[in-house]
């Protein structure tokens, strides 16, 4: 989920009064050295310099600034209490339209969070996702014939973007036909670089997904919709508030991170050709590869804001505070991982919070497994070996969910 | 793999912190004859009691639990600081 956007905000950044100086940081991970080539590793230093600096020109929960955790243990620390680091209000996206319905369960505390995500839990469990591989693997086969034969492709406008809207569509119940409009809506929400291209996104997903709604409350189908629009809580059914925080939260976290961490490990496999040919020999490979992949190349950064005035390790903060928690830097914390900018797949070590962890855990975790893991099956075995072409070169960004804007990939074998 | 902690023969006793359980389903992942997800896909069992043999997979799940709520212990031959911390390397 999008929930900081690394932009600078240049003025009227207010650093609170309790927060020490020599803690302040305007960090930017775009400028870090080498992050042009390997975003990752370049910004790897901040898990080596304090456990907590305060990043002003980070967006948190839509306003710049926050308390940035760099070490994994500390992250998992701040995720496992929710009583001290709250969720409430922690996109900002329904303020964005000036209203106040929160996404459900991502924005929830509590005995609330626990209803909800008693839910929508089996919804999301690894068997009920296994169930969808077989329509998942179609979509990614007919992505993948559509640009065989060329020779060559952008990976994240011909793969990396359309195979997670597929799947959600898919899920959702909603037409294919949608694809290119939620593309654009999506692209709108989480990169657009103006509020009111954000807003108007997010006002766009809101009035369909509302329409689509009421449609099924007149005509109820097997799918995620008609399930949550049926379902109760304590006894009453969900109000549309709900059912839209519901699929809101479905659409703006399933679609961006996939195409990001898929964009990710495929620049892997094109810059290192002998991870590339082993797991074409060793298909059954790929499943630990994944899990190592997902652990050096996490995209997501979240938050939370403390609801009490605290000491944390060493640090004083203050009941309203925002903490900042980048999976994209613990991935390469060095008291956790030997060796952490090394991609091996035969790491010990694998154990990872890339899909967050305590009670908040990322509830499509099981379902990103399974998407990536498909789409690495489907391209070894139906693309010649890939890189990166000669002369170009992908184009990696930071801002908010870390991605490639571009991944150019040929096959000149084919 | 060093599980000189354990005696051949003796069984082996895997505690849960299952109320901490966030459905990571790692454990089952990598060890699923010793760890079982319930239909939400969280740990089903708080402890879990089986023969030695299975060692090498009851520590790789207890390794691949992010939330590190996984411990073992063993009926003979117990040695805590070995077993007890979820953290084995």
């Amino acid at each position: 989920v999008k929930t900081m956007s690394g932009e600078p905000s240049g003025d009227g950044v207010r650093i609170p009064g309790h927060v020490p100086p020599h803690l302040v940081r305007t960090w930017d991970y775009e400028a870090a050295a080498g992050a042009e080539r390997d975003i990752h590793a370049a910004n790897a230093v901040l898990a080596q310099g304090p456990e907590i600096i305060y990043s002003a020109i980070t967006i948190a929960a839509t306003e710049p600034g926050g308390w940035l955790v760099t070490r994994n243990r500390l992250v998992r620390e701040v995720l496992q209490d929710p009583e001290t680091f709250s969720s409430l209000h922690l996109t900002g996206w329904s303020k964005l339209l000036g209203e106040s319905w929160q996404l459900i369960p991502l924005e929830v505390d509590g005995e609330d969070h626990r209803l909800y995500r008693t839910l929508m839990n089996p919804l999301f469990s690894p068997k009920r996702m296994a169930g969808l591989e077989a329509g998942m693997r179609q979509s990614a086969v007919e992505l993948i014939e559509g640009c065989l034969a060329n020779g060559e492709c952008d990976f994240e406008t011909e793969f990396g973007h359309p195979f997670p809207v597929y799947v959600f569509l898919r899920l959702m119940g909603l037409p294919l036909g949608m694809m290119r409009l939620f593309l654009e809506w999506e692209h709108g929400l989480l990169h657009g670089k103006v509020k009111e291209k954000r807003a108007a996104a997010a006002q766009a997903i809101k009035d369909y997904l509302l329409e689509a709604i009421a449609e099924r409350r007149k005509d109820p189908k097997d799918d995620l919709i008609s399930f949550a629009i049926t379902s109760q809580v304590e006894g009453r059914p969900l109000t549309d508030a709900e059912t839209l925080g519901i699929c809101f939260v479905l659409f703006a976290a399933g679609l961006d991170t996939v195409a990001s961490a898929l964009g990710f490990i495929f620049k892997h496999l094109a810059e290192h050709p002998e991870d590339q040919r082993r797991l074409r020999r060793e298909p059954a490979a790929i499943p630990a590869a994944v899990e190592e992949m997902l652990r050096a190349y996490a995209v997501v950064t979240t938050t939370r804001r403390v609801t009490r005035d605290i000491e944390f390790h060493g640090v004083t903060m203050r009941e309203g505070d925002r903490i900042i928690l980048p999976m994209t830097i613990t991935a390469r914390d060095g008291e956790e991982y030997d060796n952490p900018n090394k991609v091996d797949f035969d790491r010990e070590n694998v154990r990872h919070i890339t899909f967050g962890a305590g009670p908040h855990r990322c509830i499509g975790s099981h379902l990103a497994r399974i998407e990536i893991r498909i789409a690495l099956e489907e391209w070894l075995s139906r693309v010649p070996e890939f890189r990166i072409p000669e002369g170009k070169r992908a184009i990696v960004q930071a801002n908010g969910v870390w991605g490639l804007t571009s991944l150019p990939l040929d096959w000149p074998g084919a | 793999m060093a599980l000189s902690f354990l005696e051949a023969g003796s069984t082996m006793r895997i505690r849960v912190k299952k109320e901490k359980c966030a459905g990571h389903g790692r454990c089952a992942a990598v060890a699923p004859n010793v760890y079982v997800l319930d239909d939400d896909g969280y740990i089903a069992n708080e402890a879990i009691l089986v023969a030695d043999y299975l060692a090498t997979d009851v520590l790789r799940g207890l390794r691949a639990c992010p939330e590190r709520i996984i411990s073992v212990e063993a009926d003979a031959g117990f040695r805590p600081d070995a077993a007890s911390q979820g953290d084995l390397k």
